[in-house]
């Protein structure tokens, strides 16, 4: 991991790759957030962390339905239904990242707010289903 | 599917840290709702969630979390926030 008192122009040579710099930064900002929330006295609570296995394990048992090719519309589970979009909008979530790290590159750092709105957008589409 | 065809464009690295930002994710918006909920329900949900009642679980998540995929795209949205910056920062 990228010391963040390095000087900006020694993090350029490890930082042209955008994969890199999108994983590092995730990487970085998870760590900090994966703290706080060990440091919660809400989510490290018992019911908490019950509720969090039963979404995981409801999650690993959708995925398995689709694997197995069978009709994910008679899959009834609020838990797993819910989960399983969340795992695909965190994937999604990271090409967008990827994106914006190209862009950024390209721009070297000065991404206006439209272009960063424009990958978002992409992302998520958020606001297509708006529209809906 | 394509909702399977881009998880499984991702790199090991990436699944992984998608993995995380998915239980980030899944426990700040666990421990929202239950900052916000009296004692009572807190009770009853370390009693629902610690039972074998799948179909309980269930009814709870309807009745309690029924905005889950609401606040999941909300904290979702915070952490990739907090993530574009720290890309901006390291160029």
């Amino acid at each position: 991991m990228a010391n963040p008192e390095q000087p900006k122009s020694e993090n350029l040579e490890v930082g042209q790759n955008p994969e890199i710099i999108a994983n590092q930064a995730a990487v970085e900002i998870l760590g900090k957030g994966e703290i706080q929330e060990a440091v919660n006295p809400d989510a490290s609570s018992e019911a908490v962390q019950k509720a969090k296995g039963f979404f995981a394990r409801k999650t690993g048992e959708f995925f398995s339905w689709k694997e197995n090719k069978k009709d994910i519309k008679k899959y009834t589970g609020a838990a797993a239904v819910g989960t399983f979009g969340g795992v695909f909008l965190a994937g999604k979530m990271l090409w967008g990242l990827l994106s914006f790290a190209k862009k950024a590159i390209e721009k070297k750092g000065n991404i206006t707010f439209r272009e960063g709105y424009e990958i978002g957008k992409k992302t998520f589409d958020f606001d297509a289903r708006k529209d809906k | 599917m394509a909702d399977n065809k881009l998880l499984q464009k991702l790199s090991a690295e990436q699944m992984n840290l998608s993995s995380r930002i998915f239980d980030l994710v899944l426990s700040r918006v666990l421990s929202k709702v239950y900052s916000n909920f009296d004692e009572k329900i807190k009770e009853d949900m370390r009693i629902i969630f610690d039972s074998d009642d799948d179909k309980e679980k269930e009814k709870f998540i309807k009745k309690y979390i029924s905005n889950f995929e609401k606040l999941f795209k909300e904290e979702l949205k915070k952490i990739e926030d907090d993530i574009k910056a720290e890309i901006e920062r390291r160029i």
